[in-house]
């Protein structure tokens, strides 16, 4: 356990920093956003694990985006920076995408929780 | 000895391991704030895809440069365009290894490019600035 520890290798990347994502659920004719900015912090995450140098599953930054916003189809994001936190014992490893962006409202979508 | 190694880097090339995966669709991205797209939908549908990649090499495990960035990827596709955001994208990382040798990593984006309407009360980003300084 000690090996193993001494082995442990960790990190945090910024893989994405955008000003808009505009998630594939959004049709582009609703993007209108004259009070773009208005709306409300949101996180969310995609993880996966990994055995020896083998991923269980791969890492997606639209899922970590479907997290953050629920699964809505009239919202974008705005201020949205995603990134990489990765630890890694040669045996046994971890990985995950952090997002973190301001949720908004299109025009005729009901408010967001929290929005003024 | 000589042949030991020989081998050994004969042999690197078989434990290279390359792959491709998609990181989502988008219906927009944007490195700066918008407030609308300037163009009718029908127009957008003729337009053409644009595909850029931000790729990073590295020596054993440590990378030679910034870390690969999706920014960087958008800003690098829309280069040579008149578009200032990318509609109907497409992400994927990919990666190439040759364990604990050589390899490259980075976002590789597809979109079209579209000119938009821009909100000139908010800060714009690093391309927006250099775009800037350069005009």
């Amino acid at each position: 356990m000690l090996v193993l520890g001494a082995m442990l290798a960790g990190c945090r990347t910024t893989e994405m920093q955008l000003s808009l994502v505009v998630p594939a659920t959004v049709d582009l004719s609703r993007v209108s956003l004259d009070r773009i900015g208005e709306g409300v912090t949101v996180e969310g995450e995609d993880a996966a694990s990994f055995v020896l140098l083998l991923p269980l599953n791969v890492l997606n930054m639209e899922d970590a985006i479907q997290d953050a916003i629920g699964g809505r189809d009239d919202v974008v994001l705005v201020d949205v920076v995603i990134e990489r936190v990765f630890w890694w014992t040669v045996l046994y490893g971890e990985a995950r995408l952090e997002l973190r962006g301001v949720m908004v409202p299109l025009p005729g979508a009901p408010g967001v929780e929290g929005t003024p | 000895m000589r042949r030991t190694l020989a081998a050994l880097l004969a042999a690197l090339p078989l434990l290279s391991a390359a792959c491709r995966f998609d990181q989502g669709h988008f219906t927009m991205l944007s490195d700066f704030p918008v407030q609308a797209v300037d163009l009718p939908e029908d127009e957008i549908d003729r337009l053409p895809y644009v595909e850029a990649s931000d790729i990073v090499p590295f020596i054993v495990v440590l990378p030679i440069g910034e870390r690969p960035s999706v920014e960087r990827a958008l800003q690098n596709a829309l280069l040579g365009t008149n578009g200032d955001v990318l509609v109907d994208v497409t992400v994927e990382k990919e990666w190439f290894w040759i364990p604990f040798v050589y390899g490259w990593q980075g976002y590789h984006i597809r979109g079209k490019p579209v000119k938009v309407l821009h909100a000139p009360d908010r800060p714009r980003t690093r391309r927006s600035r250099l775009l800037q300084e350069h005009r």
